[in-house]
């Protein structure tokens, strides 16, 4: 059973004015429990428009959203609950920060869900130490951090509402390496530890092949491919088209094979790389 | 963006669209006079027949003109139903203390026809007119000013970047509204305590985002060497055509029609 399916939602934004615009088309996708999905695209393929549909904010103007197989459409539906279950962290962090501390900040969310005071500052400590902050960031005024932890605080602040999907727009526009490994990091620890669902947005392809289990590629409002990174990478041709890349290493395998090497090009994290290259020189040592 | 409709410009290619911009204001206030001096119903269903010619001309969609018009309902029907009942005169219906009066009926029906043949009218200016344009044209038209000493230029370029962030502001407003909405935010509470603080986190993102464009964008500007002491020139010149004086007869003619309908 998927924990999260959408089933052949269109989203069209301004209709019926000149600026009509269509966002989304036939978009068929289901999440399972525990699942570390990426969604690739083109900047304006649609991947925010499509995650804004997950948890309520948009409706679709065609097809049904379902959580736990119950359309989140059907009349009664606590669409509050549901952006409880399915947190999403935005691409611009500094859009959601109006408190005088990074603490008030992070326990908004727990104040809108209604935990009571006392149990806030353990929930608090424990997600900062996910996204790698410390306890001297909860007095200070979320206005004065940098960028990156900015970030981290907005991520905590909707980690801590314990969804049991977690969304997350760019979570690494703007971050420097450094900075995108502890994201990262932190997603997968907290993915470990709390056996939720993740769903990362990105329009960089190295970003999400090393960490997703599978992967949502889309293009002009439309599912161009979906399936593991293998899967996807396979598929180099479609993927230029489609003005994506595949990760540079899987790109150098690939201009190897094609320059006669008898190498396997569908992979995509540097170590498998590494070890399929290593293979190959001992081979031709031992030739030799 | 959404379905802010007052103010939003719809490119296109007529005839109306390419008329100099300062005809087209000159014009929006000689049609606010005219609808003005307007006093009888023949003449009204004249000047909406004009109007429905400049509509054909400047192509533009019939759902539009009904978003300008919205927003202005309620205030019409509000102001024309107290019109209504409290004007003197032939009563032609009486309920207790309330009496409706021929005299009513027609100041009423003249107030809505009014209000709304100016408000399509003068949404016109904006639906067929880019911002840019209209600015030119407020600049040239001002321009006299500038011997009084006023700085028509900066305040050309201010009205220019207020309203250019309108539909920035106004979609950063969804996007925050989202961004809190996911943090289980609710913006139904009937309240007016729970309405003030629900507006908060709101606001204080959206001050905070316009602060930080501010910055940027003046930043933006000195590295462009902005400077009022400078004389810049213009990309597109604004030239009077053959197509301004026609629209200027057009209106003139109207003017005159009604003018003599009024005292005859
Ligand atoms: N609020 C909006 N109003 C109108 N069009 C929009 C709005 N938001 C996004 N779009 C358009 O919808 C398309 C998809 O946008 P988006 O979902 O933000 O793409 P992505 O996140 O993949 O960059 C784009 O063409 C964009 O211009
Ligand atoms: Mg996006």
């Amino acid at each position: 059973m998927a924990l999260l399916r959408t089933e052949n939602v269109d989203f069209i934004y301004s209709k019926g004015t000149p600026f009509e615009k269509k966002a989304l088309s036939h978009v068929t996708f289901s999440l399972e429990k525990n699942e570390f999905v990426g969604i690739v695209g083109t900047t304006g393929s649609g991947k925010s428009t499509f995650i804004k549909l997950l948890n309520g904010l948009l409706a679709p103007k065609k097809g049904a959203v379902y959580f736990n197989e119950q359309n989140i459409w059907s009349k009664g539906y606590d669409l509050r609950a549901l952006r409880f279950a399915v947190g999403i962290s935005f691409q611009y962090p500094e859009h959601q920060i109006f408190s005088d501390t990074v603490k008030e900040d992070i326990a908004y969310g727990l104040k809108n869900q209604g935990v009571p005071e006392n149990l806030w500052q353990d929930k608090i400590m424990e997600v900062l130490k996910i996204v790698g902050l410390d306890e001297t960031y909860l007095e200070l005024s979320p206005f004065q951090l940098s960028g990156g932890e900015i970030r981290r605080v907005a991520l905590a602040s909707i980690m801590v509402m314990r969804p049991q999907v977690l969304i997350l727009d760019e979570p690494t526009a703007g971050l420097d390496p450094v900075g995108r490994d502890t994201i990262y990091t932190a997603l997968k620890q907290y993915q470990k530890e709390t056996e939720s669902t993740i769903l990362v947005v990105s329009h960089n392809m190295d970003d999400v092949a090393e960490y997703a289990d599978s992967l949502l590629v889309m293009s002009a409002g439309q599912i161009l491919a979906q399936g593991t990174p293998a899967e996807v990478f396979s598929k180099t041709e479609e993927l230029t088209a489609a003005g994506l890349a595949v990760p540079e290493i899987t790109q150098l395998l690939h201009h190897l094979k094609l320059s006669g090497l008898p190498i396997q090009d569908s992979l995509f994290r540097i170590e498998d790389a590494a070890q399929e290259l290593a293979n190959f020189l001992n081979e031709v040592k031992k030739d030799e | 963006m959404n379905d802010v409709m007052i103010g939003q410009y719809i490119p296109g290619s007529s005839k109306i669209h390419q008329l100099d911009p300062r005809t087209k204001i000159l014009l929006t206030f000689w049609w606010i006079i005219t609808i003005i001096l307007t006093n009888r119903l023949f003449y009204f269903g004249l000047t909406a027949l004009f109007l429905s010619f400049i509509l054909i001309g400047a192509q533009i969609p019939i759902i539009s003109i009904w978003k300008s018009v919205k927003p202005v309902l309620p205030i019409i029907l509000f102001t024309s139903f107290f019109n209504l009942i409290y004007t003197q005169g032939t009563v032609l219906w009486s309920f207790y203390f309330l009496a409706i009066t021929q005299e009513g009926v027609q100041l009423s029906l003249f107030l809505i026809l009014r209000i709304l043949l100016i408000v399509i009218g003068c949404s016109f200016l904006t639906f067929t007119t880019s911002l840019t344009s209209i600015t030119d044209g407020l600049e040239s038209l001002l321009a006299p000013l500038q011997k009084l000493g006023v700085h028509v230029n900066d305040v050309a370029m201010m009205v220019t970047i207020a309203i250019r962030f309108i539909p920035t502001l106004s979609e950063e407003i969804q996007k925050i509204k989202d961004a809190q909405k996911s943090r289980g935010a609710s913006f139904s509470d009937q309240k007016f305590l729970g309405k003030l603080r629900g507006v908060i986190p709101i606001l204080v993102p959206l001050i905070y985002s316009a602060f930080r464009r501010a910055y940027e964008l003046t930043m933006a500007i000195e590295c462009r060497c902005y400077n009022h002491e400078i004389k810049r020139t213009k990309m597109n010149q604004l030239v009077f055509k053959r197509n301004d004086l026609v629209a200027f007869s057009f209106f003139c003619t109207l003017f005159i029609v009604v003018i003599i309908g009024r005292f005859n």
